[in-house]
């Protein structure tokens, strides 16, 4: 085994030691794997975000990792059909292969799943390889999602599939009851707030490990990055911020410019009273003159009078 | 070890937490603060920048060129941290040095053997003491200038005319930049040498940052001084 992977390069050793975190910590939401004859061909499976129509779905798909990774982004491509993504087409989006200038070397396959499972319930405005179902059709997909994996690739492959698949079972729970169903068509709106509380909950709760919240971060940035493409005045007002950071730090640096006088008024003293005491003697020696001249005007008058 | 798991992995189907894993684990979590963030892995030549997040020389160096490179084709932006996407530059990044930390990177040469990587980027001390030169050599010149009417104080003490008054001028300037200079900046070996020189004009050896104040502070008392004590003169030859 050792002999069948490079170990020095580095996006191997990236996968292998991904690979170890994800095993160490298990989440009920996902599960990937990848093959054993290609580290850079994974599987995964997704479950359906909670409160949304997708509950209880279980979704498998593809993933590539390119030979520069993490430098470059991997593709994505769902296998189980959903009602939101194609099956059999590389899905776009901002951590796809498709805007490699939005990927960052510090996301992972975890990110990655974690980011789909919360694209599931939005609105894909037309983006490549995304569909737009309706709800009780997504609902009929996702009771069906659960009976059977889809078929697809080797046999090796079909294995690993339904290894994913039995695990995701099990750590699933079932689709709703239609009386939940019936709940949740009545309250639209609140849906959708759910959906985005409820996708953050899973990683508040494991939010003391460190390795959680690098998914925390990928996820926000990727929720501003949508937040950024629908509204560019936020891209401007996250500019204007970083002056204003300046600004503070040129504040802070004039506050230890003015603490360094403090000093110097202690050190004037002495010579104050140095200058104070050369003042007064210098006083005396004026005043002294002045008594000569009187003296000498005096004088003067004397040999005027004796000359009269 | 990595392949054992590896093959733990694929023939567990239920039981994903195993006793030698669970070792793992513990040691990875005390660990996992050093790590870097691109490879996962423990940390060679760390390098840190500014907003705070720590990543290997060679990880961040092929990040930065490589992004800089498929950004040319698009947009000329300027790289950003793969965390928080605040800005970074090779000039920002700070090194951090270990015991120890010399011999790592002739371990870590191998591994790079296809990509040229450069030694990492100097830390901000050098920086610091490139910008404190500079200043220093401009004013070389205007602090030599003092020496010549402190000769020729001493060679006449008593005569005082309106030249004097002019040095006297400059010195007291001269002696301001310089004091503003030293309080900027208290540190670097190229201030320390040149207050030495003067120090060995002045006949003080001592090298300590308080004593320096007080000889400036002399400085501008005797030039007050003086300038009494050419306006007593002045009033003296009116008054007689």
């Amino acid at each position: 085994m050792a002999d069948k992977y490079n170990l020095k390069n580095p996006a191997v050793k990236r996968i292998l030691q991904e690979l170890k975190e994800m095993n160490s910590n298990p989440s009920d939401d996902f599960m990937s794997l990848p093959l054993e004859e290609n580290i850079f061909e994974w599987q995964f499976a997704i479950r359906g975000p909670r409160d949304t129509e997708f509950e209880g779905g279980i979704y498998h798909g593809r993933i590539q990792l390119p030979s520069e990774y993490p430098f470059k982004p991997p593709s994505f491509m769902l296998l189980t059909p959903n009602g939101r993504f194609e099956t059999q087409t590389k899905i776009c989006l901002s951590i796809s292969n498709h805007h490699p200038e939005h990927w960052q070397p510090s996301w992972s396959v975890r990110t990655a799943l974690v980011a789909l499972i919360a694209f599931m319930p939005t609105n894909p405005n037309g983006a490549l390889g995304s569909l737009d179902y309706k709800k009780e059709e997504r609902r009929t997909l996702a009771v069906k999602s659960r009976e059977a994996p889809p078929k697809f690739g080797t046999p090796e492959r079909q294995k690993l599939i339904d290894e994913i698949h039995e695990y995701m079972v099990s750590k699933a729970p079932p689709v709703p009851q239609p009386s939940a169903s019936e709940a949740s068509e009545e309250n639209p709106r609140n849906e959708e707030a759910e959906t985005h509380a409820n996708s953050l909950n899973p990683e508040s709760l494991t939010a003391g490990e460190v390795i959680l919240d690098q998914e925390v971060d990928g996820i926000v940035e990727e929720q501003e990055e949508v937040l950024a493409n629908a509204n560019p005045a936020g891209v401007e007002a996250s500019r204007e911020v970083q002056p204003s950071v300046s600004r503070y730090e040129v504040l802070q640096k004039s506050d230890t410019r003015v603490q360094n006088p403090k000093p110097e008024t202690r050190v004037q003293k002495p010579d104050d009273r140095l200058f104070t005491l050369a003042a007064i003697g210098l006083t005396i020696a004026i005043v002294v003159l002045l008594l000569k001249k009187f003296i000498k005007s005096t004088q003067h008058g004397a040999l005027f009078s004796d000359g009269s | 070890m990595a392949l054992d798991h590896f093959e733990e992995t694929v023939h567990q189907k239920g039981n994903w937490k195993s006793s030698s894993e669970i070792i793992a684990d513990s040691d990875r979590n005390a660990s996992g603060d050093f790590d870097c963030n691109i490879c996962l892995e423990c940390v060679q030549d760390p390098v840190v920048t500014l907003c705070g997040h720590l990543y290997c020389w060679p990880c961040i160096y092929k990040w930065l060129h490589f992004q800089s490179t498929s950004l040319d084709d698009e947009e000329q932006q300027r790289p950003q941290c793969p965390v928080c996407k605040s800005e970074v530059s090779q000039s920002s990044l700070v090194p951090l040095y270990g015991r120890g930390q010399t011999t790592l990177p002739s371990k870590g040469k191998p591994r790079q053997v296809g990509t040229v990587i450069p030694q990492r980027p100097h830390g901000p001390r050098t920086l610091n003491t490139r910008s404190v030169s500079q200043p220093i050599s401009q004013s070389y010149h205007p602090y030599s200038n003092p020496y010549h009417p402190q000769q020729h104080f001493n060679s006449i003490p008593s005569g005082y005319t309106s030249p004097m008054i002019r040095t006297t001028g400059s010195i007291d300037n001269t002696f301001g930049i310089f004091g503003e200079m030293i309080y900027a900046r208290v540190f670097g070996n190229h201030v320390s040498n040149i207050h030495t020189y003067a120090n060995s004009y002045n006949l003080s050896g001592t090298s300590n940052p308080r004593m320096r104040r007080h000889l400036m502070q002399v400085d501008k008392s005797l030039s007050r001084i003086s300038c009494f004590l050419l306006c007593c003169l002045v009033l003296c030859l009116l008054l007689f």
